[in-house]
């Protein structure tokens, strides 16, 4: 192994104790969904924001609580309902009658970590509103532009089912969240701790395992971990299957995908691929890597025409489809 | 005084008949002209009698203005004697109607338009056959024939022309290699290109990885191209794979993993060393064709 890369391991091995460290606090509340939380960790490690779509009661704001407490950050959680507004979000600036002049109040955005419950409640414009947010990490109030502090992660919930007074979320929106992690019912063994852990009036007590300072240092190391030539070339192969699926040995995806996968798709396979290989304490990252996190980086990003919704073909067989036909370096 | 009967003598009234032939000489569609002249008239409207075969004709120009004479003809379209009723002329001056007139009803005798029957008809021509004739055929079209065919000819010579055997073509491609042989050739191939001496460490390892997972895709049938060495790690535990095969082959895609993806440099002799490492995996698992001996069955 090339000497950087074998330092790089090295370090990376001693700053993924803190990984499994968060993990393991989690994990006293957090019955299970491993890969959820997992999923968590990618999305702040790698900078990326996380929506997390599954039917009510599969722990998802627990999860998202969880996290934020053990890291010693600021969180607030806002609960998107139908008369939200952007000002309720960002702030405002309120007039003060005393000195006849206005004033910013920031809003709740304003924090280390957003759980954006039920985001698909709230109307477009303050789904909007989260946009500059999630991009630029600053919020313009008036006439002042305002940076979030940081790390700042929107993590955000949404219900697939009852889907009436709902609004779905725009495609530039949706394509803003690096994840889009579905959760599933948890396995008969783990519903069995659920149960038991729950059904009692005293709850563990978690502690802040990390700082805001140690989540900035491990992306920094994440950002250095290597990326061969070899991979990006998978990960393009792989995106421009989405969009060319006929070049790629995949003719018959060609009538059933409206839109292929974005470059941000790319972009964000990459990020999350060495963010999932830190998780594996490894420097450098495999294809195992890209195709852990393929689908929650892509499910979302693939449109499916009206042939597709026909024959009850979703963006995840699609996604599934094309792993299967790119040949791994 | 009324100033219909004033209008009627200051008129000074002019009714004529002018007849073609004489009234009992008519024939069906003739005309029966009526002459007015009506010095202060400017033009006149005709009343057509409803439900008589009569018809009533303005002749043109139906104002004359040498007079004030107006002309209009009657013709009758049924035989035998009629009678061409009192028809009602309404008199305009400036656009208005002053007075209203009647001719005096009139009795023709009208005949019909029979063939003349001084003459004898004229006979009929003779039946005459005309049978349909292979000459007559061949005299008529003989040209297009002869155009259909050399257009025929021509189409066959250029389709015999385009689908002519090409010069220098092979007979049908001989069957595919064994899986094995075909691991057994690239390796060979590969063991010929001296990579690791050339410096070419990563396209060694790219090369051996790519023949061990396409002779496991090809003898076992499943994916091995498309997979992870994860995904393949979890595959070959198939109890259907020879003994020894994840073994000695798991180790061999890590360490090809590293060379690739995270800058691995191994020493010259371990990367030739792979080489005869795929051989020996590829000799060691490769499907037996078991010997049948003499009276033993399969």
């Amino acid at each position: 192994m090339d000497a950087d890369i074998r330092e790089l391991t090295l370090r990376i091995e001693r700053e993924a104790e803190l990984a499994d460290r968060i993990m393991a606090e989690a994990g006293k509340i957090v019955v299970g969904q491993k890969y959820m939380l997992e999923r968590l960790l990618i999305g702040l490690f790698s900078n990326g924001h996380v929506l997390l779509e599954g039917v009510p009661g599969l722990a998802k704001t627990l999860t998202i609580k969880t996290l934020a407490s053990t890291v010693n950050a600021q969180f607030q959680r806002i609960q998107f309902t139908p008369d939200l507004l952007p000002a309720d979000l960002v702030g405002t600036l309120v007039y003060n009658q005393k000195d006849g002049a206005f004033t910013t109040k920031k809003g709740p955005v304003f924090t280390n970590f957003v759980l954006a419950d039920e985001i698909n409640r709230a109307p477009a414009k303050v789904q909007s509103a989260l946009l500059e947010a999630m991009q630029e990490q600053q919020v313009t109030i008036g006439d002042t532009t305002y940076p979030l502090p940081q790390p700042f992660l929107v993590l955000a919930t949404q219900n697939p089912i009852e889907q009436e007074g709902t609004y779905p979320l725009p495609e530039a929106q949706i394509d803003r969240f690096m994840l889009k992690v579905t959760v599933d019912y948890p396995r008969r063994e783990e519903e069995a701790r659920i149960m038991r852990t729950f059904s009692r009036s005293e709850q563990p007590t978690l502690n802040a395992v990390a700082t805001t300072v140690e989540i900035m240092r491990i992306r920094s190391l994440v950002e250095s971990i290597y990326v061969d030539p070899k991979i990006e070339e998978y990960v393009l192969d792989i995106v421009f299957a989405s969009r060319n699926p006929d070049k790629h040995k995949l003719p018959d995806l060609k009538p059933l995908i409206q839109y292929g996968a974005s470059p941000r798709a790319s972009i964000f396979l990459l990020k999350a691929a060495r963010a999932h290989a830190f998780l594996r304490h490894r420097g450098y990252v495999v294809p195992e890597d890209i195709r852990a996190i393929g689908m929650d980086v892509l499910r979302h990003r693939i449109g499916v025409t009206y042939e597709a919704e026909a024959e009850e073909i979703n963006s995840e067989a699609i996604v599934e489809k094309i792993f299967g036909a790119v040949e791994v370096p | 005084m009324r100033m219909r009967t004033f209008n009627v003598i200051l008129f000074a009234l002019l009714l004529a008949f002018q007849f073609c032939f004489g009234l009992d000489a008519l024939k069906i569609g003739d005309p029966v002209n009526y002459s007015i002249k009506i010095p202060i008239a400017d033009s006149l409207l005709i009343i057509e009698p409803t439900g008589l075969p009569v018809r009533v004709l303005p002749l043109d120009p139906l104002h004359k203005p040498d007079g004030n004479v107006f002309e209009f003809s009657a013709a009758v379209y049924d035989t035998g004697t009629l009678e061409i009723p009192a028809l009602a002329i309404l008199l305009f001056v400036k656009g208005q109607v002053t007075d209203t007139i009647w001719t005096e009803p009139r009795e023709v005798i009208v005949g019909s338009t029979l063939a003349d029957s001084a003459s004898a008809p004229r006979p009929l021509k003779p039946y005459e056959e005309h049978p349909l004739r292979v000459a007559d055929i061949v005299r008529e079209f003989w040209q297009w024939a002869v155009g259909a065919l050399v257009l025929g000819a021509l189409v066959f010579a250029w389709l015999r022309y385009r689908n002519r055997p090409k010069t220098g073509e092979v007979a049908p491609t001989p069957p595919p290699l064994p899986p094995a042989d075909l691991a057994i050739r690239e390796l060979i191939a590969l063991r010929d290109n001296k990579y690791p001496e050339r410096g070419m460490l990563k396209e060694q390892y790219s090369e051996f990885s790519e023949i061990l997972r396409r002779y496991v895709e090809g003898n076992w049938e499943f994916a091995a191209l498309e997979m992870t060495t994860y995904e393949l790690a979890s595959e070959l535990k198939r109890d259907d794979l020879p003994p020894g095969l994840r073994e000695e082959l798991l180790p061999v895609l890590r360490e090809s993993d590293l060379v690739k993806f995270a800058k691995q440099i191994p020493t010259l002799a371990s990367a030739n060393a792979i080489v005869d490492l795929g051989f020996k995996i590829v000799e060691q698992t490769k499907p037996r064709i078991e010997e049948v001996k003499e009276g033993q069955t399969v």
